[in-house]
Protein backbone atom coordinates (compact mmCIF):
# COMPACT_ATOMS: atom_id res chain seq x y z
CA UNK A 1 0.00 0.00 0.00
CA UNK A 2 2.78 2.41 0.96
CA UNK A 3 6.20 2.43 -0.64
CA UNK A 4 8.69 5.08 0.35
CA UNK A 5 12.01 5.08 -1.47
CA UNK A 6 15.06 7.25 -0.61
CA UNK A 7 12.79 10.03 0.56
CA UNK A 8 14.56 13.29 1.23
CA UNK A 9 12.73 16.35 2.52
CA UNK A 10 14.32 19.73 3.08
CA UNK A 11 12.88 22.90 4.52
CA UNK A 12 13.94 26.15 2.83
CA UNK A 13 16.77 28.11 4.38
CA UNK A 14 20.47 28.72 3.82
CA UNK A 15 21.59 26.02 3.98
CA UNK A 16 18.28 24.11 3.75
CA UNK A 17 17.34 22.16 6.88
CA UNK A 18 17.28 18.47 6.10
CA UNK A 19 14.23 16.92 7.79
CA UNK A 20 14.47 13.50 6.16
CA UNK A 21 17.62 12.14 4.57
CA UNK A 22 16.95 8.99 2.55
CA UNK A 23 14.02 7.22 4.23
CA UNK A 24 12.81 3.94 2.74
CA UNK A 25 10.16 1.49 3.94
CA UNK A 26 7.08 -0.25 2.69
CA UNK A 27 3.82 -1.25 4.27
CA UNK A 28 1.30 -3.83 3.07
CA UNK A 29 -2.39 -2.92 2.70
CA UNK A 30 -4.45 -3.04 5.89
CA UNK A 31 -1.47 -2.74 8.23
CA UNK A 32 -1.30 -0.36 11.16
CA UNK A 33 2.10 1.23 11.51
CA UNK A 34 3.39 3.34 14.38
CA UNK A 35 6.31 5.76 14.06
CA UNK A 36 8.18 6.73 17.21
CA UNK A 37 11.33 8.69 17.85
CA UNK A 38 12.66 11.74 19.69
CA UNK A 39 11.28 15.24 19.08
CA UNK A 40 12.47 16.81 15.86
CA UNK A 41 13.52 13.53 14.24
CA UNK A 42 11.20 14.08 11.26
CA UNK A 43 8.19 11.94 12.26
CA UNK A 44 5.65 14.61 11.42
CA UNK A 45 7.48 15.51 8.22
CA UNK A 46 7.33 11.88 7.13
CA UNK A 47 3.60 11.84 7.82
CA UNK A 48 3.11 15.09 5.91
CA UNK A 49 5.03 13.57 2.99
CA UNK A 50 2.70 10.55 3.04
CA UNK A 51 -0.25 12.96 3.09
CA UNK A 52 1.14 14.91 0.14
CA UNK A 53 1.44 18.08 2.21
CA UNK A 54 5.19 18.48 1.60
CA UNK A 55 7.10 17.97 -1.63
CA UNK A 56 10.15 15.68 -1.46
CA UNK A 57 13.53 17.08 -2.49
CA UNK A 58 14.43 13.59 -3.73
CA UNK A 59 13.03 10.08 -3.72
CA UNK A 60 9.37 9.23 -3.91
CA UNK A 61 6.31 8.22 -1.95
CA UNK A 62 3.85 5.81 -3.53
CA UNK A 63 0.45 5.08 -2.08
CA UNK A 64 -1.66 2.39 -3.73
CA UNK A 65 0.93 2.20 -6.52
CA UNK A 66 0.68 5.88 -7.43
CA UNK A 67 3.25 8.57 -6.72
CA UNK A 68 1.92 11.07 -4.15
CA UNK A 69 2.03 14.63 -5.51
CA UNK A 70 -0.60 16.28 -3.33
CA UNK A 71 -3.51 15.40 -1.03
CA UNK A 72 -5.07 12.16 -2.22
CA UNK A 73 -8.80 11.51 -2.45
CA UNK A 74 -8.82 8.48 -0.13
CA UNK A 75 -6.19 9.57 2.38
CA UNK A 76 -7.56 10.96 5.62
CA UNK A 77 -5.40 12.85 8.09
CA UNK A 78 -5.89 13.44 11.80
CA UNK A 79 -3.50 16.14 12.92
CA UNK A 80 -1.97 16.95 16.26
CA UNK A 81 -4.58 18.85 18.27
CA UNK A 82 -7.15 17.39 15.88
CA UNK A 83 -7.26 20.21 13.34
CA UNK A 84 -10.88 20.99 14.15
CA UNK A 85 -12.14 24.45 13.19
CA UNK A 86 -13.40 26.42 16.20
CA UNK A 87 -15.93 28.26 14.02
CA UNK A 88 -17.63 25.10 12.78
CA UNK A 89 -20.08 22.97 14.71
CA UNK A 90 -19.48 19.28 15.35
CA UNK A 91 -21.63 18.45 12.32
CA UNK A 92 -19.90 20.98 10.03
CA UNK A 93 -16.46 19.82 11.16
CA UNK A 94 -17.30 16.16 10.58
CA UNK A 95 -18.85 16.88 7.18
CA UNK A 96 -16.15 19.30 5.98
CA UNK A 97 -14.04 16.75 4.09
CA UNK A 98 -17.07 15.54 2.14
CA UNK A 99 -18.22 19.12 1.53
CA UNK A 100 -14.82 20.10 0.12
CA UNK A 101 -14.81 17.03 -2.10
CA UNK A 102 -18.31 17.82 -3.29
CA UNK A 103 -19.73 14.57 -1.90
CA UNK A 104 -21.77 15.89 1.00
CA UNK A 105 -25.16 15.23 -0.58
CA UNK A 106 -24.36 11.55 -0.98
CA UNK A 107 -22.43 11.31 2.29
CA UNK A 108 -24.91 13.01 4.65
CA UNK A 109 -26.22 9.69 5.96
CA UNK A 110 -22.69 8.43 6.46
CA UNK A 111 -21.75 11.47 8.56
CA UNK A 112 -24.88 11.01 10.63
CA UNK A 113 -24.12 7.31 11.13
CA UNK A 114 -20.55 8.05 12.23
CA UNK A 115 -21.64 10.78 14.65
CA UNK A 116 -24.18 8.39 16.17
CA UNK A 117 -21.59 5.62 16.39
CA UNK A 118 -19.16 7.97 18.15
CA UNK A 119 -21.85 9.21 20.56
CA UNK A 120 -21.69 12.72 19.09
CA UNK A 121 -25.11 13.01 17.48
CA UNK A 122 -26.66 14.84 20.42
CA UNK A 123 -23.72 17.27 20.37
CA UNK A 124 -23.83 18.01 16.64
CA UNK A 125 -24.81 21.68 17.07
CA UNK A 126 -22.02 22.40 19.53
CA UNK A 127 -18.75 24.12 18.78
CA UNK A 128 -15.39 22.48 19.59
CA UNK A 129 -14.90 24.86 22.53
CA UNK A 130 -17.93 23.25 24.15
CA UNK A 131 -16.53 19.70 23.95
CA UNK A 132 -14.20 17.67 26.14
CA UNK A 133 -10.86 16.53 24.75
CA UNK A 134 -12.16 13.02 24.06
CA UNK A 135 -15.23 14.33 22.29
CA UNK A 136 -13.14 16.59 20.05
CA UNK A 137 -10.91 13.66 19.25
CA UNK A 138 -13.94 11.63 18.24
CA UNK A 139 -15.10 14.45 15.95
CA UNK A 140 -11.70 14.38 14.27
CA UNK A 141 -11.94 10.62 13.83
CA UNK A 142 -15.48 10.90 12.47
CA UNK A 143 -14.36 13.56 10.00
CA UNK A 144 -11.52 11.34 8.80
CA UNK A 145 -13.70 8.23 8.49
CA UNK A 146 -16.45 10.15 6.68
CA UNK A 147 -14.11 10.26 3.69
CA UNK A 148 -14.14 6.43 3.48
CA UNK A 149 -10.35 6.42 3.49
CA UNK A 150 -8.12 3.49 2.59
CA UNK A 151 -5.20 5.29 4.26
CA UNK A 152 -5.49 6.97 7.64
CA UNK A 153 -2.62 9.17 8.82
CA UNK A 154 -2.53 10.29 12.45
CA UNK A 155 -0.11 12.78 13.99
CA UNK A 156 0.03 12.33 17.77
CA UNK A 157 -3.75 12.27 17.86
CA UNK A 158 -4.06 11.35 21.51
CA UNK A 159 -1.21 13.37 23.03
CA UNK A 160 -3.37 16.00 24.70
CA UNK A 161 -5.85 13.58 26.26
CA UNK A 162 -5.84 12.32 29.82
CA UNK A 163 -4.67 8.74 30.34
CA UNK A 164 -8.12 7.13 30.63
CA UNK A 165 -9.58 8.94 27.61
CA UNK A 166 -6.42 8.16 25.66
CA UNK A 167 -6.81 4.43 26.28
CA UNK A 168 -10.49 4.57 25.36
CA UNK A 169 -9.60 6.35 22.11
CA UNK A 170 -6.85 3.85 21.34
CA UNK A 171 -9.39 1.04 21.78
CA UNK A 172 -11.81 2.87 19.50
CA UNK A 173 -9.21 3.31 16.78
CA UNK A 174 -8.01 -0.30 17.25
CA UNK A 175 -11.60 -1.49 16.77
CA UNK A 176 -11.76 0.37 13.46
CA UNK A 177 -8.33 -0.71 12.23
CA UNK A 178 -8.77 -4.38 13.25
CA UNK A 179 -11.26 -4.73 10.39
CA UNK A 180 -8.21 -4.41 8.13
CA UNK A 181 -9.94 -2.18 5.55
CA UNK A 182 -7.76 0.79 6.33
CA UNK A 183 -3.99 1.11 6.25
CA UNK A 184 -2.92 3.40 9.07
CA UNK A 185 0.18 5.33 10.02
CA UNK A 186 0.35 6.75 13.51
CA UNK A 187 3.03 9.17 14.67
CA UNK A 188 3.44 9.13 18.44
CA UNK A 189 5.97 9.82 21.15
CA UNK A 190 4.19 7.41 23.49
CA UNK A 191 5.97 4.03 23.49
CA UNK A 192 3.01 2.12 24.95
CA UNK A 193 0.71 3.59 22.30
CA UNK A 194 3.08 2.55 19.52
CA UNK A 195 3.32 -0.94 21.01
CA UNK A 196 -0.45 -1.29 21.30
CA UNK A 197 -1.48 0.08 17.89
CA UNK A 198 1.51 -0.59 15.62
CA UNK A 199 1.65 -3.94 13.82
CA UNK A 200 4.80 -2.47 12.32
CA UNK A 201 6.79 -0.02 14.42
CA UNK A 202 9.29 2.33 12.83
CA UNK A 203 11.82 3.80 15.24
CA UNK A 204 13.25 7.04 13.88
CA UNK A 205 16.58 8.69 14.56
CA UNK A 206 17.00 12.27 13.29
CA UNK A 207 16.26 12.23 9.57
CA UNK A 208 16.12 8.45 9.10
CA UNK A 209 14.54 5.20 10.22
CA UNK A 210 16.84 3.37 12.61
CA UNK A 211 14.78 0.23 13.30
CA UNK A 212 11.68 -1.50 11.99
CA UNK A 213 9.99 -3.81 14.50
CA UNK A 214 7.21 -6.32 13.76
CA UNK A 215 4.44 -6.58 16.32
CA UNK A 216 1.85 -9.16 15.23
CA UNK A 217 -0.09 -9.05 18.52
CA UNK A 218 -0.95 -5.36 18.15
CA UNK A 219 -4.53 -4.20 18.77
CA UNK A 220 -5.65 -7.61 20.08
CA UNK A 221 -8.03 -7.31 23.03
CA UNK A 222 -6.10 -7.79 26.23
CA UNK A 223 -2.74 -7.28 24.54
CA UNK A 224 -1.74 -4.54 26.99
CA UNK A 225 -1.78 -7.04 29.87
CA UNK A 226 0.57 -9.57 28.23
CA UNK A 227 4.24 -10.04 28.99
CA UNK A 228 4.92 -9.81 25.26
CA UNK A 229 3.57 -6.23 25.27
CA UNK A 230 5.68 -5.22 28.24
CA UNK A 231 8.80 -6.80 26.71
CA UNK A 232 8.17 -4.89 23.50
CA UNK A 233 7.82 -1.62 25.40
CA UNK A 234 11.13 -2.26 27.15
CA UNK A 235 12.78 -3.05 23.84
CA UNK A 236 11.39 0.05 22.15
CA UNK A 237 12.54 2.18 25.04
CA UNK A 238 16.01 0.72 24.60
CA UNK A 239 15.96 1.40 20.84
CA UNK A 240 15.01 5.04 21.44
CA UNK A 241 18.10 5.73 23.55
CA UNK A 242 20.47 8.09 21.73
CA UNK A 243 23.50 5.80 21.99
CA UNK A 244 21.57 2.83 20.59
CA UNK A 245 20.26 5.04 17.79
CA UNK A 246 23.78 6.15 16.97
CA UNK A 247 24.83 2.48 16.69
CA UNK A 248 22.17 1.81 14.05
CA UNK A 249 23.67 4.37 11.65
CA UNK B 1 -9.82 -4.75 26.52
CA UNK B 2 -13.09 -3.38 25.29
CA UNK B 3 -15.13 -4.29 28.38
CA UNK B 4 -12.78 -2.40 30.65
CA UNK B 5 -13.21 0.65 28.46
CA UNK B 6 -16.99 0.26 28.52
CA UNK B 7 -16.80 0.22 32.28
CA UNK B 8 -14.83 3.48 32.26
CA UNK B 9 -17.35 5.10 29.99
CA UNK B 10 -20.23 3.78 32.08
CA UNK B 11 -18.78 5.40 35.17
CA UNK B 12 -17.71 8.58 33.53
CA UNK B 13 -20.80 9.42 31.54
CA UNK B 14 -23.44 10.05 34.20
CA UNK B 15 -20.94 12.23 36.01
CA UNK B 16 -20.19 14.16 32.88
CA UNK B 17 -23.87 14.57 32.08
CA UNK B 18 -24.55 15.79 35.59
CA UNK B 19 -21.67 18.23 35.35
CA UNK B 20 -22.84 19.44 31.94
CA UNK B 21 -26.38 19.83 33.22
CA UNK B 22 -25.43 21.99 36.17
CA UNK B 23 -23.00 23.90 33.98
CA UNK B 24 -25.74 24.84 31.54
CA UNK B 25 -28.15 25.78 34.33
CA UNK B 26 -25.50 27.91 35.94
CA UNK B 27 -24.64 29.52 32.65
CA UNK B 28 -28.26 30.49 31.93
CA UNK B 29 -28.73 31.88 35.41
CA UNK B 30 -25.41 33.72 35.42
CA UNK B 31 -26.08 35.02 31.90
CA UNK B 32 -29.36 36.55 33.11
CA UNK B 33 -27.57 38.03 36.09
CA UNK B 34 -24.75 39.35 33.92
CA UNK B 35 -27.22 41.05 31.55
CA UNK B 36 -28.97 42.70 34.50
CA UNK B 37 -25.65 43.86 35.93
CA UNK B 38 -24.54 45.16 32.53
CA UNK B 39 -27.80 47.10 32.05
CA UNK B 40 -27.44 48.58 35.51
CA UNK B 41 -23.87 49.67 34.87
CA UNK B 42 -24.85 51.27 31.54
CA UNK B 43 -27.69 53.11 33.26
CA UNK B 44 -25.26 54.20 35.95
CA UNK B 45 -22.86 55.61 33.38
CA UNK B 46 -25.67 57.48 31.60
CA UNK B 47 -26.83 59.01 34.89
CA UNK B 48 -23.25 59.91 35.76
CA UNK B 49 -22.60 61.56 32.37
CA UNK B 50 -25.87 63.52 32.48
CA UNK B 51 -25.04 64.58 36.03
CA UNK B 52 -21.56 65.74 35.02
CA UNK B 53 -22.97 67.58 32.00
CA UNK B 54 -25.59 69.27 34.17
CA UNK B 55 -23.00 70.28 36.80
CA UNK B 56 -20.61 71.60 34.17
CA UNK B 57 -23.33 73.56 32.43
CA UNK B 58 -24.50 75.05 35.74
CA UNK B 59 -20.94 75.72 36.89
CA UNK B 60 -19.86 77.46 33.69
CA UNK B 61 -23.14 79.29 33.24
CA UNK B 62 -22.30 79.90 29.57
CA UNK B 63 -24.98 79.91 26.85
CA UNK B 64 -22.65 77.70 24.73
CA UNK B 65 -23.25 74.77 27.07
CA UNK B 66 -26.97 74.43 27.80
CA UNK B 67 -27.97 71.84 30.41
CA UNK B 68 -29.28 68.38 29.46
CA UNK B 69 -32.93 69.29 29.93
CA UNK B 70 -32.76 72.21 27.51
CA UNK B 71 -30.72 70.14 25.05
CA UNK B 72 -33.15 67.22 25.04
CA UNK B 73 -36.05 69.65 24.66
CA UNK B 74 -34.28 71.18 21.67
CA UNK B 75 -33.70 67.71 20.29
CA UNK B 76 -37.43 67.00 20.52
CA UNK B 77 -38.24 70.28 18.74
CA UNK B 78 -35.59 69.96 16.06
CA UNK B 79 -36.29 66.30 15.32
CA UNK B 80 -39.57 67.10 13.61
CA UNK B 81 -38.08 70.17 11.93
CA UNK B 82 -35.29 68.73 9.85
CA UNK B 83 -32.96 66.95 12.29
CA UNK B 84 -34.55 63.56 11.54
CA UNK B 85 -33.86 64.15 7.86
CA UNK B 86 -30.25 65.21 8.51
CA UNK B 87 -29.71 62.21 10.76
CA UNK B 88 -31.04 59.90 8.05
CA UNK B 89 -28.66 61.47 5.52
CA UNK B 90 -25.66 61.10 7.86
CA UNK B 91 -26.65 57.51 8.65
CA UNK B 92 -26.81 56.68 4.97
CA UNK B 93 -23.36 58.20 4.40
CA UNK B 94 -21.68 56.39 7.30
CA UNK B 95 -23.36 53.06 6.64
CA UNK B 96 -22.57 53.07 2.93
CA UNK B 97 -18.94 54.06 3.64
CA UNK B 98 -18.59 51.26 6.20
CA UNK B 99 -20.20 48.70 3.88
CA UNK B 100 -17.99 49.80 0.99
CA UNK B 101 -14.94 49.62 3.23
CA UNK B 102 -15.85 46.11 4.38
CA UNK B 103 -16.56 44.88 0.86
CA UNK B 104 -13.29 46.26 -0.53
CA UNK B 105 -10.87 45.93 2.39
CA UNK B 106 -11.80 42.47 3.71
CA UNK B 107 -11.06 40.47 0.53
CA UNK B 108 -7.90 42.50 -0.06
CA UNK B 109 -6.77 42.00 3.55
CA UNK B 110 -7.43 38.25 3.45
CA UNK B 111 -5.35 37.86 0.28
CA UNK B 112 -2.53 40.11 1.51
CA UNK B 113 -2.30 38.06 4.72
CA UNK B 114 -2.10 34.78 2.84
CA UNK B 115 -0.17 35.61 -0.33
CA UNK B 116 3.35 36.67 0.60
CA UNK B 117 4.18 38.07 -2.82
CA UNK B 118 1.15 40.37 -2.82
CA UNK B 119 1.95 41.52 0.69
CA UNK B 120 5.56 42.24 -0.22
CA UNK B 121 4.36 44.41 -3.09
CA UNK B 122 1.54 46.18 -1.25
CA UNK B 123 3.12 46.25 2.22
CA UNK B 124 5.35 49.32 1.78
CA UNK B 125 2.50 51.26 0.11
CA UNK B 126 0.18 50.52 3.04
CA UNK B 127 2.89 51.28 5.57
CA UNK B 128 3.59 54.68 4.04
CA UNK B 129 0.00 55.74 3.35
CA UNK B 130 -1.67 54.41 6.52
CA UNK B 131 -0.40 57.16 8.88
CA UNK B 132 -1.28 60.02 6.49
CA UNK B 133 -4.49 61.65 7.78
CA UNK B 134 -6.96 61.11 4.95
CA UNK B 135 -9.28 63.95 5.98
CA UNK B 136 -6.76 66.52 4.70
CA UNK B 137 -7.70 65.40 1.20
CA UNK B 138 -11.19 66.87 1.62
CA UNK B 139 -10.60 69.81 -0.78
CA UNK B 140 -9.01 67.56 -3.41
CA UNK B 141 -11.72 64.92 -3.12
CA UNK B 142 -14.44 67.56 -3.46
CA UNK B 143 -12.71 69.13 -6.43
CA UNK B 144 -12.52 65.79 -8.18
CA UNK B 145 -15.78 64.10 -7.14
CA UNK B 146 -17.99 67.17 -6.76
CA UNK B 147 -19.92 68.43 -3.78
CA UNK B 148 -22.45 65.63 -3.54
CA UNK B 149 -22.67 62.44 -1.48
CA UNK B 150 -20.05 60.63 -3.56
CA UNK B 151 -17.20 62.83 -2.35
CA UNK B 152 -18.23 62.58 1.32
CA UNK B 153 -18.75 58.83 1.19
CA UNK B 154 -15.44 58.42 -0.62
CA UNK B 155 -13.55 60.37 2.04
CA UNK B 156 -15.02 58.32 4.90
CA UNK B 157 -14.43 55.12 2.95
CA UNK B 158 -10.79 56.09 2.45
CA UNK B 159 -10.28 56.37 6.22
CA UNK B 160 -12.11 53.17 7.20
CA UNK B 161 -10.70 51.17 4.28
CA UNK B 162 -7.15 51.36 5.64
CA UNK B 163 -8.18 50.44 9.16
CA UNK B 164 -10.14 47.41 8.02
CA UNK B 165 -7.46 46.44 5.53
CA UNK B 166 -4.69 46.44 8.12
CA UNK B 167 -6.83 44.68 10.73
CA UNK B 168 -7.92 41.97 8.30
CA UNK B 169 -4.47 41.48 6.84
CA UNK B 170 -2.87 41.04 10.27
CA UNK B 171 -5.54 38.52 11.32
CA UNK B 172 -5.18 36.63 8.06
CA UNK B 173 -1.39 36.60 8.39
CA UNK B 174 -1.43 35.30 11.95
CA UNK B 175 -3.71 32.38 11.10
CA UNK B 176 -2.33 29.19 12.65
CA UNK B 177 -0.66 27.00 9.99
CA UNK B 178 -2.32 24.05 11.70
CA UNK B 179 -5.70 25.16 10.29
CA UNK B 180 -4.23 25.45 6.82
CA UNK B 181 -2.66 21.99 7.06
CA UNK B 182 -5.92 20.60 8.31
CA UNK B 183 -7.97 22.01 5.43
CA UNK B 184 -5.31 21.20 2.83
CA UNK B 185 -5.23 17.61 4.03
CA UNK B 186 -8.93 17.43 3.15
CA UNK B 187 -8.03 18.36 -0.42
CA UNK B 188 -9.14 21.99 -0.24
CA UNK B 189 -8.78 24.33 -3.21
CA UNK B 190 -7.71 27.94 -2.70
CA UNK B 191 -11.38 28.92 -2.73
CA UNK B 192 -12.16 26.36 0.01
CA UNK B 193 -9.28 27.68 2.12
CA UNK B 194 -10.69 31.20 1.98
CA UNK B 195 -14.27 30.09 2.48
CA UNK B 196 -13.82 27.58 5.30
CA UNK B 197 -10.74 28.92 7.09
CA UNK B 198 -9.50 32.43 6.29
CA UNK B 199 -12.91 34.15 6.16
CA UNK B 200 -14.27 32.83 9.49
CA UNK B 201 -10.86 33.26 11.12
CA UNK B 202 -10.60 36.96 10.23
CA UNK B 203 -14.26 37.80 10.85
CA UNK B 204 -13.83 38.84 14.52
CA UNK B 205 -10.90 41.10 13.53
CA UNK B 206 -13.05 42.63 10.78
CA UNK B 207 -15.67 43.58 13.36
CA UNK B 208 -13.05 44.98 15.69
CA UNK B 209 -11.58 47.17 12.96
CA UNK B 210 -15.06 48.27 11.84
CA UNK B 211 -15.84 49.29 15.41
CA UNK B 212 -12.62 51.26 15.65
CA UNK B 213 -13.23 52.66 12.17
CA UNK B 214 -16.74 53.74 13.08
CA UNK B 215 -15.50 56.37 15.54
CA UNK B 216 -13.09 57.83 12.99
CA UNK B 217 -15.72 57.59 10.27
CA UNK B 218 -18.17 59.77 12.19
CA UNK B 219 -15.46 62.32 12.99
CA UNK B 220 -14.45 62.54 9.34
CA UNK B 221 -18.08 62.68 8.26
CA UNK B 222 -18.65 65.65 10.56
CA UNK B 223 -15.79 67.45 8.88
CA UNK B 224 -17.02 66.52 5.41
CA UNK B 225 -20.55 67.70 6.22
CA UNK B 226 -19.46 71.10 7.49
CA UNK B 227 -18.00 72.05 4.12
CA UNK B 228 -20.12 73.09 1.15
CA UNK B 229 -22.96 71.03 2.45
CA UNK B 230 -26.73 71.36 2.62
CA UNK B 231 -27.48 68.23 4.61
CA UNK B 232 -26.29 65.90 7.36
CA UNK B 233 -25.91 66.35 11.11
CA UNK B 234 -22.61 68.17 10.58
CA UNK B 235 -24.41 70.75 8.45
CA UNK B 236 -27.21 71.01 11.03
CA UNK B 237 -24.72 71.71 13.83
CA UNK B 238 -22.82 74.31 11.82
CA UNK B 239 -26.06 76.02 10.85
CA UNK B 240 -27.24 76.10 14.48
CA UNK B 241 -23.85 77.51 15.48
CA UNK B 242 -24.04 80.39 13.00
CA UNK B 243 -27.44 81.26 14.50
CA UNK B 244 -25.97 80.88 18.01
CA UNK B 245 -28.71 78.34 18.70
CA UNK B 246 -26.67 76.55 21.36
CA UNK B 247 -29.42 74.17 22.44
CA UNK B 248 -29.80 73.14 18.79
CA UNK B 249 -26.04 72.56 18.57
CA UNK B 250 -26.37 70.19 21.53
CA UNK B 251 -29.38 68.55 19.86
CA UNK B 252 -27.13 67.84 16.86
CA UNK B 253 -24.41 66.51 19.15
CA UNK B 254 -26.96 64.19 20.77
CA UNK B 255 -28.11 62.99 17.33
CA UNK B 256 -24.51 62.35 16.29
CA UNK B 257 -23.87 60.46 19.53
CA UNK B 258 -27.01 58.38 19.06
CA UNK B 259 -25.96 57.57 15.49
CA UNK B 260 -22.55 56.36 16.66
CA UNK B 261 -23.98 54.34 19.52
CA UNK B 262 -26.71 52.81 17.36
CA UNK B 263 -24.22 51.68 14.73
CA UNK B 264 -21.91 50.38 17.44
CA UNK B 265 -24.73 48.27 18.84
CA UNK B 266 -25.63 47.00 15.37
CA UNK B 267 -22.01 45.96 14.76
CA UNK B 268 -22.05 44.14 18.09
CA UNK B 269 -25.24 42.37 17.16
CA UNK B 270 -23.92 41.43 13.71
CA UNK B 271 -20.79 39.99 15.31
CA UNK B 272 -22.88 37.91 17.70
CA UNK B 273 -24.94 36.54 14.83
CA UNK B 274 -22.06 35.86 12.46
CA UNK B 275 -19.47 34.59 14.99
CA UNK B 276 -21.60 32.37 17.26
CA UNK B 277 -18.58 30.28 18.29
CA UNK B 278 -17.14 33.28 20.12
CA UNK B 279 -20.12 33.46 22.43
CA UNK B 280 -20.46 29.89 23.69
Amino acid sequence: MIEVRDLRVEYPGRPPAVALAGVSFSLPRGTACAIIGPSGCGKTTLLHALAGLVTPAAGEVRVGGEVVRGPRERTAVILQDWGLFPWKTVWANAALGLEIRGRLRAGRARVEGLLREMGLWELRHRFPAQLSGGQRQRVAIARALALEPDLLLMDEPFSSLDALTREAMQELVAGILRRGEITAVLVTHDIAEAAFLGQQILVMAPGRISWQVSNPGAMEPGYRATGQFLDLCTRLRELCRPEVMARSA
Amino acid sequence: MPDRVTAHEGEARPGRRWAAGTGVGKRVRSRGKATAALTLSYLGVVVLLLGAWWALSRGLGLPALPDPVASFRALGRAWGHGLAYHTAISTWRVVSSLCLAAVTAVPAGMVLGQARVADRLAGPAIYLTYPVPKSVFLPVVMAVLGLGDVARIFLVWLVVFFQVLVGTRDASRSLSPQFLHSVHSLGASARDVYRHVVWPAVLPAVFTSLRVGLGTAIAVLFLAETWASQSGIGYFIMLAWTRLGWDEVMAGVLAMGALGMGLYLILDLLERVSCPWRYV
